[in-house]
């Protein structure tokens, strides 16, 4: 594992380019613009944090860039290297893991949708569930289990196919503060293991601080990118000793003064 | 308001603690029987409920009985339980109850199976594709309204007096009611869950086998238990009018004939075959679905 620091040694490769995308929803009173103007390379193997209010448009932006929508207007490039890998993946919010499957099948069911066959998928599936802790839960329903694994659950369905591209819509929002410190670390260390290039949409500052490379801090609506924080701290990240350090809590002032500005805006 | 509590109760209370002063009133909450034994308790729970279960309607067959044998009521139009009782084993005897259970099973059974199935299957199609639902929903819903037993003399008037009327009957009644829940339960399947299947690149196929069919089971397994109800209830009015054979037969021509002991022997059979599919069908929503408890 060769430790790098974000900026420096990062490939200038860009990996998915934003450009000049917008995206407004008609709705019965007229039409509202989530999105405007937005342009943003996301370069290779980076994790670039999408940092901003509520309502922001981040998960707009972040459903584009899955294909899960079209922009109005502008385009979002995506470069697909390996034809063997899929290109992206996505984890959700809340609610995306199939109740109906058990835990194990919830993982292997895009496996088998990228050709692998019953006994392959099962045991990449088993990898998976044992990174993230889950081992001797794989044949209980989610719903028998708690929040904090069923997201789980759903962070190792997206890893599992190793897409080139890992697209996270605030995985860990919906848990309690505790959990979400674990599994913050948890992501840290299995990213630090594949270096992917992650694009992890957050309404925390802290979150964004600890995990990502770059912070694209954006503006209420309608959403555009306001800055790109470089975020300084050494990798591999130690949790603990980053939350306690002086650039921590300067960074965070910066930032959340920035988010302020745009909450009141709003 | 301060917590009701009697006397005595407050007395052996500030026995208990030296800290609680008797003036105050102390609400006092520990360990129920619940509590103290819960294994036994749900076990006793259990058993009471089972046994009321039975009790219940024993009892009510028991006054029947001894209102029947005082004479309190007619029996011309309410024989006693045991009359009947023999009726049946006599109707077994014959044979004539078994031919009775066996035809309108057979009618049921068929119908049913040939309704629920197309209704499963054009239920997903039609549910998949709002185009579809936009252009079919209303005639659908119209087609519903109609009680299927009011078009019985036109299906006899096409199919003749045979078997194919009777059991068309029961599918149709039976497909309106799936199609509906069908088509409504595939069109209201979380888009959450088709945002992730389409994110893991799957096939229309493979969308509509591993989500939409398990997201929708649940209510087409509820519209299929009630299809279940309406099969039954729309096979005896056909075999009121229509049939020769049949426990609707049976119970329309012990009327003819005068004998009401056979009219409680079909009624209660009708209902015992009504009881019995919503059983097979709870079991088989249970083996269906096993992510829902």
């Amino acid at each position: 594992m060769q430790p790098r620091s974000s900026s420096a040694t990062a490939t200038t490769e860009v990996r998915i380019a934003f450009r000049q995308v917008g995206k407004v929803f008609p709705t019965k009173s007229g039409s509202v613009e989530a999105l405007s103007e937005i342009s943003l390379d996301v370069r290779d193997g980076e994790f670039l944090c999408l940092l901003g209010p509520s309502g922001c448009g981040k998960t707009t932006l972040l459903r584009i860039a899955a294909g899960l929508e079209r922009p109005s207007t502008g385009s979002v490039d995506l470069r697909h290297d390996n034809p063997n890998r899929p290109l992206s993946a996505v984890v959700f919010q809340d609610y995306s893991v199939f109740p109906w499957k058990t835990i194990r099948d919830n993982v292997t069911f895009p496996l088998l949708q990228i050709g692998l066959g019953r006994a392959q998928a099962r045991e990449v599936a088993n990898h998976w569930l044992a990174q993230l802790d889950l081992t001797g839960f794989e044949n209980a329903y989610p719903d028998t289990v708690s929040g904090g694994m069923k997201q789980r659950v759903a962070i190792a369905r997206a890893l599992a196919v190793q897409p080139e591209v890992l697209l996270m819509d605030e995985p860990l929002a919906a848990l309690d503060a505790q959990l979400r410190l674990l599994l913050q670390e948890k992501l840290l260390k299995l990213w630090q293991e594949s270096q992917n290039t992650v694009v992890f949409v957050t309404h925390s500052i802290d979150e964004a601080l600890l995990l990502g490379d770059r912070i694209a801090v954006m503006s209420a609506r309608p959403g555009r990118i306001d800055t790109v924080i470089d975020v300084p701290f050494e990798r591999p990240r130690d949790p603990d000793e980053i939350r306690s350090s002086s650039d921590f809590a300067a960074l965070r002032g910066e930032i959340w003064r920035r988010l302020r500005r745009e909450l009141q805006r709003a | 308001m301060t917590p009701a509590t009697t006397s005595a109760e407050q007395v052996e209370a500030s026995a208990r603690s030296q800290n609680r002063s008797a003036s105050s009133n102390w609400r006092s909450i520990t360990p129920g029987p619940a509590q103290i034994d819960p294994r036994g308790y749900a076990r006793r729970r259990r058993l009471l409920e089972r046994g009321l279960a039975v009790l219940v309607p024993v009892a009510l067959l028991g006054v029947w009985q001894v209102l029947a044998m005082r004479g309190v009521l007619d029996d011309n139009y309410f024989p006693a339980p045991t009359t009947i009782g023999s009726a049946w084993l006599d109707m077994i005897d014959r044979g004539f109850y078994q031919e009775s259970v066996v035809a309108s099973l057979r009618r049921i059974v068929t119908g049913y199976v040939l309704g629920t199935v197309s209704a499963m299957a054009l239920g997903l199609l039609i549910g998949w594709s709002r185009l579809l639902v936009a252009a079919l929903e209303p005639t659908i819903a119209a087609l519903y309204t109609i009680p299927k037993l009011a078009i019985l003399p036109l299906l006899l008037l096409i199919f003749g007096l045979g078997e194919s009327s009777k059991v068309l009957l029961v599918a149709l009644t039976c497909f309106f009611v799936v199609l509906i829940n069908t088509i409504d339960a595939v069109a209201s399947v979380s888009p959450r869950y088709l945002d992730v299947a389409r994110s893991c690149g799957a096939s229309t196929l493979a969308t509509m086998w591993h989500i939409t069919l398990p997201a929708a089971l649940p209510q087409i397994l509820t519209g299929m238990r009630v299809a279940s109800g309406l099969a039954v209830i729309v096979i005896v009015g056909a075999e009121f009018v229509a049939a020769d054979a049949g426990l609707g037969f049976m119970v329309w021509n012990s009327w003819n004939l005068g004998v009401p002991e056979y009219m409680y022997v079909g009624i209660v059979s009708i209902s015992l075959i009504g009881v019995l599919a919503s059983l097979a069908l709870r079991g088989l929503e249970r083996l269906l679905t096993p992510w829902r408890r």
